[in-house]
């Protein structure tokens, strides 16, 4: 149910929308957002003042809780788009086109937050922001990909056509996960082998270390959850108001041509 | 300590950066739509998933 100012009956706005804007949060919107707020306070709580420096790392080791999670998130999102993209290209569902576009671009941002953080724990750990190491390299073929994914869906073209040409870059995304993934155990490799997602499903850390991490894998996922719900949105009413203009055009153009007609 | 609060800070600067302006783009843009598609779940000729 929304909570914005809007009389239902005739679609028009009221005093709520003088501003030109409306407020459209819903109570699942609304929970997810504040469930991802106070979960990011716990998690800088645990993860600066719970958790002890590293043996060999020290201080730097504070960025993993925020690097692991940020990237989980990305996979998720490559993922939803993996399974939008196989949905457009079966059964040509519209949904799921906004859906896999809105996870895209929310799974973009999270990746170039995985270069980024990696990079900047890279510098503090290695002593470089980068090498062309197999992960590294595979992660930014990744972003990549997702760039191309979205530079499809800025396309002017027919609708039905954009949907399908992203749809096939968006099935690209699931081997080039696994890729990512698995660059550290087909290749010799700088960054670390897997922490949690082992073989052997055995972690390598315990204690408040390992809470933390899993902790903040389940609020970036909360997180992720609530900027797809909201881009979804975006991406919905965009298609609908080009829609009502569309309609209105159409409208203007009848009554015209009534009016013309009348007159001769 | 510095590069950690670094990271944390660029990416949660990001994320609120990004979070501001889709709520607010979701805001313009619903006020240009009728009340009555501005939610898939509300929409009279939505598409099935």
């Amino acid at each position: 149910m929304t909570t914005d100012t809007t009389d239902r009956t005739t679609g028009q706005g009221s005093a709520g929308e003088a501003d030109g804007a409306l407020r459209v949060a819903t109570t699942g919107s609304r929970v997810l957002g504040i469930a991802s707020l106070v979960g990011l306070a716990i998690l800088l709580y645990c993860a600066f003042v719970w958790t002890p420096p590293e043996a060999t790392q020290g201080d730097a080791v504070r960025l993993l809780y925020l690097h692991v999670p940020v990237v989980t998130a990305a996979y998720v999102g490559c993922f939803v788009t993996f399974v939008g993209s196989i949905f457009v290209l079966w059964k040509r569902s519209v949904w799921w086109d906004l859906v896999a576009a809105s996870s895209a671009e929310v799974a973009a941002l999270f990746t170039a937050l995985t270069l980024a953080t990696g990079m900047i724990w890279g510098r503090s750990t290695w002593g470089v922001y980068w090498v062309w190491d197999a992960r590294l390299t595979s992660t930014a073929m990744l972003f990549l990909l997702l760039l191309g994914y979205l530079a499809m869906r800025a396309s002017s073209v027919d609708p039905d056509l954009r949907a399908r040409r992203s749809a096939w870059l968006g099935v690209l995304l699931l081997p080039n996960m696994v890729l990512v993934h698995q660059s550290v155990e087909w290749w010799r490799s700088l960054h670390q082998a897997p922490t949690l997602f082992r073989d052997n499903l055995n972690p390598t850390i315990d204690g408040s270390m390992l809470t933390t991490l899993v902790f903040g894998m389940f609020v970036f996922g909360v997180l992720f959850a609530w900027l797809v719900l909201h881009r979804f949105r975006v991406a919905w009413l965009r298609d609908q108001a080009a829609e009502v203009g569309l309609r209105q055009a159409l409208a203007e153009r009848r009554a015209e041509a009534r009016a013309v007609g009348v007159v001769s | 300590m510095s590069y950690a609060v670094v990271g944390w800070s660029i990416a949660l600067a990001t994320l609120a950066i990004y979070a501001i302006v889709i709520v607010s783009r979701e805001r313009r843009l619903a006020a240009a739509v009728p009340a009555t598609r501005r939610r898939w779940l509300d929409a009279p000729d939505r598409t099935d998933a």
